[in-house]
């Protein structure tokens, strides 16, 4: 989908006649927007917004190597070049070496090798950083989207998603973390961001009193033509925009919260930062006692610790989450926050984590795994319910939201005299779409259109037929009916039958990732499993993982 | 049968010129409708329907069931003349034909050996044969419908180079009839190429007109019924600029500067430097600086490479005010600029650039540059406070090597300069770059009245980076009693809870805390926390710190111990007896 960015100037941190200006340019092709007030404590704000910062710029998918014939040709060519060098070389080495007297290395070559090679990474270091900071077309490749900000009544809001489709970060400022006498004009727009902003973002300090803007300067002004006018067109794909929408809509679902004290956040990450798993389970594992500290297990090394903070949940149970390398982003965070909160969805369901901080939170909002693969989003439309929304109901929310910028849920059904269950089949909607956010601290929905128009299936693109199809089999088929589930060496066999298929079958490990199938449907047989699992294997997957019954046709809401 | 697109929105936004009409026709499929309107379009003379369509046909020529529309386009045009529309059917009709170099191995049987040889073959997703309506007359005006079972969705593939050819047809026929308008349209023709659409040599040989226009004389290239092909033993590595017509590119060098700017296509603006370098020589020796000015705008680096090695013999150049100088100053090829940078110094005093401007010129990301400025504004003295404030921002300079000369100038002229005081010093100390903040940092150290100062250790506690912070807890010991307490917790808590380094400043973290729970034991409450996270840390090293340096606080502060005993009751804390049992 092709995005307008238009912006007046950069984003910059200027030196003001009181302290330092934190000026950030918006989209001026989007409405008006602005706001002025001075921050209470700009040390928190530094570590906040670079906490965003380190969301925004993350991808930690897996880089495969080009397997195409020209880089094979070309490897095949470099390994000969050299080998024809190296005999060269060694050839010649020999007979130099040979005609000389034998004679000991200097006694500091290790330490000599060390320095140089240790100025070459530095160098090569820096050069990669040069890059990022300096050129526009690598920057864009790292963030997809400018972030956005929301002017909100009683918070100010910073939002981005990675450029990895896995990672949500926003940060949430309550204004009385401003001193009094803000100016304002309330809506969302997006804000020029850049390496450098970042960069200048960490000179703030407590004796340079800090004002933060969103600059309205540029909607007064004819700014076509000006010199520091600068328009960009921006193709996002329509994955990158389906995943942000999913993981706000995932905020709306019901969860557990765990609790967790921050020397329990900072022994994971510690121990995550330096220790690699070179085998799977590589899951975090929550389990959760009522009445006693939640325990995380890291597996493979299966080493736990505890929460620290009371679990008051219903029951017993465990739920694991992955992708946790992610949580790095909250590293900076650890010394201002109070505490952190966990909203877990399910096994292999998004995960949200709030960094609660004296005046702010920070929400890190995860897919169920860092490769967000479309086949997870056929189980978080499931959770969402069934229930087709109805697009007059939708179209009345989205008004109503529009004009009140924050709602209760069930305000919102009072008010416009609707069914709870509908309002909650509109909002997930409205939220997948990119135009609500549920604030679950304060318990309102946001309205917050993350673009200038709605993110609707046409402008997103269909969705995956196979995924279509296992939708409608759980919707009136009623699911898989299993046969067998075992363990076969470090596998998980699931026999069943989905709809009109018998003995379907589908092996998986630890993490619940498909490694071996089998169906006789006709995607299968063409395909296998190479552009995906077909209809039949995602809806007993589905089943057996996430534990939909047929019978949930109706959604149940994180705040009912 | 129109698909998404709606036969009345077209009619309706065509009366009107609405600009959605573009979009509606893109969408459209309904090919007699498109068909009937061809010759409306075509003869419509609003500026915003002739933009349209001619952004319509740059868009390509290969929609759905567009073939009506074009055809009665390509043949209008033809008809009324118009050598503007040619000139982009000509582009647009270069990517119809499609080839791939194929490998195929021969054996002969004779010499009882294998050959391997390439060959350009037909892309075959394009259709071939005849056209689907080939034969047909119109019925009643209308075009002739295919019959069942011979309807093609886009052109056959002998349609194409029909089409192909026939659009060069009409350039070449124009060159002699009118040169001029011959070369404007031939230029407008290349300004429209883009590189998208010429990654490959064979896309490069598939654009018929293209090769015609640049290399039609060349010897390594034969034209022949399917395309362009390469004579055999020859590569395309030699290939060398021998355009059609060579005597109306030679008469003037403006089109092709044209190109040099304009052109989307680095074939084409490659074609533009050798033609200048080889026609144009003498030209090229008493450019006018405006013109080389112009090159220089361009986004190109090699382009801009070009005019630089132009600007030394251009006139007029040692009249350029400064502020030209420095818009020139911004451009951001590493090749061009050196030269630029050797230019300004030759023709610019330095006294006739201003302090600020040096400054904006020094925090440059260009290594030239920022190394010239900062040269520059070493040489002059600093006057006042103002002046050496200003010139602090000389610790932001991306450039490195001009950092690394700007650190120097500001220690030697800021150690001798009497008003220097600390808040100064705290912007090296604030800087983003580590170089510069260990100059920051030797300075303090060196500088008795700066070692103390308790603004700086302030400055020193808020700081983001790692390095700042180790030396803070390194020489806390020397100042504990004089700072607040809030700083020197908010270093310990980043120390101790730095996820991604820091191992040895946390164990020296770690103690002071102990350190400051037995000197001070009304802070003990607040502190114990800090020391538990490395009690419950998953790192034995950091378990162990934690550990030792909670039992000899606890042993050293009866009044800590009484607080363990409650915060932590699982930790037992015993005197060992000398012969190491427990008593």
């Amino acid at each position: 989908m092709r995005v307008d960015l238009s912006y007046l100037g950069r984003s910059e941190v200027r030196s003001a006649a009181d302290g330092l200006e934190l000026s950030l340019s918006p989209n001026l092709s989007r409405g008006r927007v602005f706001f002025d007030g001075r921050v209470k404590d700009p040390i928190r704000y530094r570590e906040a917004m670079s906490a965003l910062h380190d969301v925004v710029v993350s991808d930690l998918r897996y880089k495969k190597r080009s397997g195409s014939a020209a880089y094979l040709a070309y490897l095949e060519a470099q390994k000969q070049e050299e080998a024809a060098l190296s005999k060269q070389v060694r050839a010649e080495t020999k007979a130099e070496a040979l005609s000389r007297q034998p004679k000991v290395p200097p006694k500091d070559l290790e330490k000599r090798f060390r320095a140089m090679h240790q100025k070459y990474w530095k160098a090569r270091r820096e050069w990669a950083n040069e890059l990022q900071r300096t050129d526009p077309e690598m920057w864009r490749a790292l963030v997809p989207c400018d972030p956005v900000i929301t002017v909100a009544p009683d918070v100010v809001f910073f939002e981005g998603f990675a450029k990895d489709e896995s990672a949500y970060g926003c940060l949430l400022i309550d204004r009385d973390a401003f001193e009094p006498g803000a100016a304002e004009g309330l809506g969302t727009t997006n804000v020029d961001y850049s390496m450098a902003l970042y960069e200048s973002i960490q000179t703030l300090r407590t004796y340079r009193p800090t004002r933060l803007t969103v600059d309205p300067h540029g909607f007064d002004v004819k700014v076509e033509g000006l010199p520091e006018h600068r328009e960009e067109k921006i193709d996002l794909p329509g994955s990158w925009l389906k995943g942000f929408g999913q993981i706000t809509a995932a905020m709306m679902l019901p969860s557990r919260t765990v609790r967790l004290d921050v020397p329990a956040v900072y022994a994971v990450l510690s121990f995550l930062r330096r220790n690699k798993e070179k085998q799977g389970p590589r899951s975090l594992s929550f389990q959760l006692r009522p009445g006693q500290t939640p325990k995380l297990l890291l597996e493979p090394w299966g080493l736990t610790v505890d929460g620290g903070l009371r679990y008051d949940g219903p029951a017993e149970e465990t739920i694991k989450v992955w992708g946790r390398r992610r949580l790095m982003a909250l590293s900076r965070l650890l010394p201002l926050a109070d505490h952190v909160e966990v909203r877990l969805l399910g096994t292999g369901l998004p995960s949200i984590w709030t960094v609660v901080m004296p005046g702010a939170r920070f929400i890190l909002g995860l897919s169920g795994w860092t490769t967000n693969d479309w086949s997870k989003g056929a189980a978080l439309d499931l959770l969402g319910g069934l229930d087709a929304p109805d697009p007059l109901t939708t179209a009345r929310i989205a008004e109503h939201l529009q004009k009140e910028r924050l709602v209760k849920p069930g305000n919102l059904a009072m008010t416009l005299a609707l069914d709870p269950q509908k309002v909650g089949a509109s909002l997930f909607l409205l939220a997948k779409q990119g135009q609500v956010i549920f604030d679950f601290a304060h318990g309102v929905h946001r309205y917050r259109p993350i673009l200038p128009v709605a993110m609707t299936p046409e402008l997103l693109g269909p969705d995956h037929p196979e995924l279509v199809g296992a939708r409608e089999i759980i919707a009136h088929k009623g699911g898989a009916a299993v046969s067998r589930d075992e363990a076969v060496g470090k596998l998980r066999l699931v026999v069943g039958k989905v709809g009109d298929r018998t003995d379907v079958e589908l092996a998986m490990d630890a993490d619940g990732i498909i490694k071996q199938g089998r169906c006789d449907c006709s995607y299968f047989y063409t395909s296998k499993l190479r552009k995906g699992p077909c209809r039949h294997l995602l809806v007993l997957r589905t089943t057996v993982l996430e534990g939909l019954r047929p019978s949930a046709k109706t959604g149940r809401w994180g705040w009912s | 049968m129109a698909g998404a697109g709606s036969t009345i929105a077209l009619s309706t936004y065509f009366d009107a010129g609405d600009p959605r009409f573009l979009a509606e026709v893109e969408k459209s499929d309904a090919a007699l409708v498109l068909g009937n309107l061809a010759l409306r379009w075509l003869g419509d003379r609003r500026p915003e329907l002739r933009r349209m369509l001619l952004e319509y046909v740059d868009g390509g020529l290969e929609r759905p069931n567009h073939q009506p529309l074009v055809k009665r386009l390509f043949k209008g045009a033809e008809a009324a003349r118009d050598h503007e529309l040619m000139a982009h059917l000509l582009v647009a009709c270069d990517r119809l034909c499609r080839r791939q170099l194929k490998t195929v191995t021969r054996w002969d049987w004779t010499t009882r050996s294998a050959s391997i040889e390439q060959h350009l073959k037909q892309d075959k997703r394009i259709p071939r044969g005849r056209a689907p309506t080939a034969g047909m007359a119109p019925e009643n005006g209308q075009a002739p419908r295919p019959k069942r079972g011979r309807h093609f969705d886009s052109f056959t593939y002998s349609t194409r180079r029909y089409l192909v050819r026939r659009a060069w047809r009409y350039l070449r026929e124009l060159s002699a009839q009118d040169p001029d308008a011959y070369l404007l349209a031939a230029s407008t023709a290349l300004q429209l190429y883009q590189d998208e659409h010429l990654q490959t040599p064979t896309q490069l040989l598939d654009s018929w007109g293209l090769v015609h226009l640049l290399y039609h004389h060349s010897p390594l290239l034969e034209p022949a019924r399917a395309g362009w092909t390469v004579h055999e033993g020859q590569d395309l590595a030699g290939l060398q600029p021998a355009p059609f017509r060579p005597e109306l590119w030679a008469r003037s060098p403006e089109p092709l500067f044209d190109l040099l700017v304009r052109a989307r296509a680095r074939t084409v603006r490659l074609f533009a430097m050798e033609q200048l370098r080889s026609a144009h020589a003498a030209a090229l020796q008493q450019l006018n600086f405006e013109v080389v000015r112009r090159i220089l705008a361009s986004h190109d680096p090699e382009v801009q490479t070009f005019a630089a090695s132009l600007l030394e013999h251009a006139s007029g150049v040692a009249l350029l005010p400064v502020e030209e100088w420095l818009k020139l100053l911004q451009i951001q090829n590493p090749a061009a600029l050196p030269v630029l940078c050797e230019q300004f110094a030759r023709y610019v005093a330095p006294d006739r650039v201003s302090n600020p401007q040096l400054l904006a010129l020094a925090t440059s990301p260009a290594g030239p540059v920022a190394s010239l400025a900062v040269e520059w504004l070493a040489a002059r003295p600093i006057k006042d406070v103002t002046d050496l404030e200003a010139r602090l921002a000389l610790v932001r300079i991306p450039a490195q090597v001009a950092r690394r000369a700007a650190i120097q100038h500001l220690l030697a002229v800021g150690q001798a300069l009497p008003y220097i005081q600390a808040k100064h010093l705290r912007e090296l100390l604030d800087a983003p770059f580590s170089d510069v903040r260990d100059a920051g940092l030797e300075w303090m150290a060196k500088e008795p009245r700066f070692a103390k100062d308790l603004s700086l250790w302030a400055a020193l506690s808020e700081t983001p980076y790692d390095d700042v912070r180790a030396v803070f807890l390194g020489r806390l010991s020397e100042m504990q009693g004089n700072l607040p307490s809030g700083s020197i917790l908010r270093v310990w808590t980043s120390v101790i809870l730095a996820v991604h380094r820091g191992n040895r400043a946390k164990a020296h973290a770690v103690r002071q805390v102990a350190e400051r729970v037995v000197s001070s034991p009304a802070q003990a409450q607040e502190l114990l926390p800090l020391l538990q996270v490395g009690l419950r840390s998953l790192r034995a090293p950091e378990r162990r710190g934690a550990l030792a340096a909670l039992t000899r606080a606890a042993f050293l502060a009866p009044s800590f111990r009484a607080l363990l005993g409650v915060a932590l009751p699982e930790l037992k804390l015993e005197p060992l007896a000398l012969d190491g049992r427990s008593p």
